[in-house]
């Protein structure tokens, strides 16, 4: 078994009667970036919490690095480590305390975890603030604090549970430029998250969950091709006979806004035609993951075709 | 065996901390051993500081144990450090013995205190305080699974922090433990009896010289502390969670 991770008709029923996972098939490659994306309560945390060894699966295999998740938990807990979903650092201490902790409970001596977390803390851009206590620090960092608890830990594996949750987007794009960088150093990746832009940005392979199911995967380029159209359109137009001029295209709406499937430059310019003469505010762009996402998940009013 | 000692103390290092780095909370576990003393010396005199200095080191050694449920939830369902935990190499008895290392750690500080008092006012002779220290280490034994069976039962930190507070008052102020068990009339010990500081207390007291040996006899009291322990650890580890189901 070749995969990092392989899960097969992996199921989880919780003693709610809560039927988080039904039957999902994953292989997370070694050495890349692998992106979980799904709406909130999609099974993306209950996943993961299988496969970090913190939940036992209803039924179904799940192995990691070829060991078994319900037999073999304390082989892979060798090989794993985890930013679990809001985790927090404790306040009170400093990002070097945490590192230096989260090393020594990994087992190391006091000079490689000396060593480690300030290394960590350096490539992080922590360094200045390792003597501060948590609570002075931003959202961000105290994040990078959690992400280098676990890189202090030399775990192959990286499960990161909806890491980015709450950050502002530079914020986001700062840890975004980390978790990329350890890619390049061949660890893999399992990241969680219900941002599209995310999953776009740092993801070799995607997953789209939703109610406990495999809906989509693949490379984000291919799922994104499956859409099977060039353009997406988006209109905005408050009044209501706006639905009656878009109804030879194929559209989805929300509130006033038309989200227009467009495969070939005729319509595109009739599109643009109506947008000018009735006022309309029109952008035109390519489908992206955003795209799939909705079509797949749905929650919109559909469209006339 | 050296790298599960290396984990054991960096958990107790590491729950320590907080505390350690929070002057406040510091200086309010250093002042609060001599807050009864002082009182219980300017209204009972001598007798009441000695009996005072026993109540301070069983409600030390019972918070040590009660309080234990604070950090597991707090780190179970706040911080999420027992997620972070649970997938990395460290064992679940490691974890619970960490935790409880650090709760016996800030809590010696009033243990110490008291102690020292001890020592000062001629309270026991040697062999007195080595049998009074193995009462208080059989204390903290009992009490310790406490804190994780209330903390694995709850995922509200606050409903936690309410039940140990109130618990706190029960094995310190409703126990006789700042005073001897022959101060409470007959007809009430039985309830008494139901609370575990109860058994300590009334043990310590006896190896100080304190009071007589009455209440259950001595050997009915050590069997209740026995049975009590047992019987702590059997709920602990039925229902402390790591992996969870």
């Amino acid at each position: 078994m070749d995969s990092a991770v392989y899960t097969n008709k992996l199921v989880k029923v919780y003693s709610s009667g809560v039927r988080a996972l039904d039957g999902v098939n994953i292989e997370i490659p070694r050495g890349k970036i692998t992106c979980l994306l799904g709406p909130n309560g999609a099974g993306k945390t209950t996943f993961l919490r299988i496969i970090a060894t913190q939940l036992l699966p209803t039924s179904g295999e799940a192995y990691v690095m070829g060991y078994d998740v319900v037999e073999e938990a304390e082989r892979i807990r060798e090989l794993i480590a985890v930013v679990p979903q809001e985790g927090r650092p404790y306040l009170m201490v400093t990002p070097f305390d945490e590192l230096y902790m989260g090393a020594r409970i990994r087992g190391f001596s006091r000079e490689e975890a000396r060593r480690k977390a300030l290394d960590i803390l350096r490539r992080l851009d922590l360094y200045e603030f390792k003597d501060q206590k948590i609570i002075k620090l931003s959202g961000g960092q105290r994040q990078k604090v959690l992400l280098g608890r676990t890189l202090v830990s030399d775990a192959e594996i990286l499960f990161l549970d909806e890491p980015t949750i709450g950050l502002d987007p530079v914020s986001r794009r700062h840890l975004w430029n980390d978790i990329l960088s350890l890619k390049d150093e061949g660890k893999t990746i399992l990241i969680t998250t219900h941002y599209m832009e995310e999953a776009e940005a740092i993801a070799d392979y995607l997953y789209i969950i939703h109610r406990g199911k495999v809906i989509a995967s693949g490379r984000v380029s291919d799922i994104i091709s499956t859409l099977g159209y060039e353009m997406v359109v988006y209109m905005i137009a408050d009044e209501w006979e706006a639905a009656e001029k878009l109804s030879r295209f194929r559209y989805e709406k929300i509130g006033n806004k038309y989200m227009i499937q467009v495969d070939d430059k005729k319509d595109l310019f009739d599109l643009v035609r109506i947008a000018v003469e009735n006022g309309y505010v029109i952008t035109i762009k390519q489908p992206s993951l955003e795209d799939v996402f909705v079509k797949l998940v749905g929650g919109y009013e559909e469209g006339a075709s | 065996m050296r790298k599960a000692l290396v984990r054991i103390w960096a958990i107790c290092w590491y729950n320590t901390l907080p505390i350690l780095r929070n002057p406040l909370t510091f200086l309010t576990i250093v002042i609060w051993p001599i807050i009864p003393m002082l009182f219980m010396g300017i209204f009972l005199g001598e007798e009441g500081v000695r009996q005072a200095i026993v109540g301070i080191i069983i409600t030390s050694v019972s918070f040590s144990g009660i309080y234990v449920a604070q950090d597991y939830v707090f780190n179970r369902t706040i911080t999420k450090l027992q997620d972070f935990l649970v997938a990395s190499p460290l064992k679940q008895h490691e974890y619970i013995f960490g935790i409880t290392l650090s709760s016996l750690l800030t809590t010696s500080i009033a243990i110490l205190i008291g102690y020292m008092f001890m020592i000062y006012m001629h309270m026991a002779s040697l062999m007195g305080l080595i049998y009074f220290t193995f009462i208080i280490l059989a204390g903290a034994f009992m009490l310790e699974p406490l804190g994780f069976i209330i903390g694995s039962r709850f995922d509200d930190a606050g409903r936690v922090n309410g039940i140990t507070n109130i618990l706190a008052i029960i094995f310190s102020f409703v126990a006789p433990v700042y005073y001897p068990l022959d101060y409470i009339p007959e007809s009430y010990r039985f309830f008494t009896y139901l609370i575990p500081t109860t058994h300590i207390a009334h043990l310590a007291r006896v190896s100080l010289g304190l009071t007589g040996v009455e209440g259950l006899g001595f050997y009915n009291h050590i069997a209740v502390i026995a049975g009590l322990t047992i019987m702590m650890y059997l709920l602990g580890y039925r229902y402390s969670r790591w992996r969870e189901a």
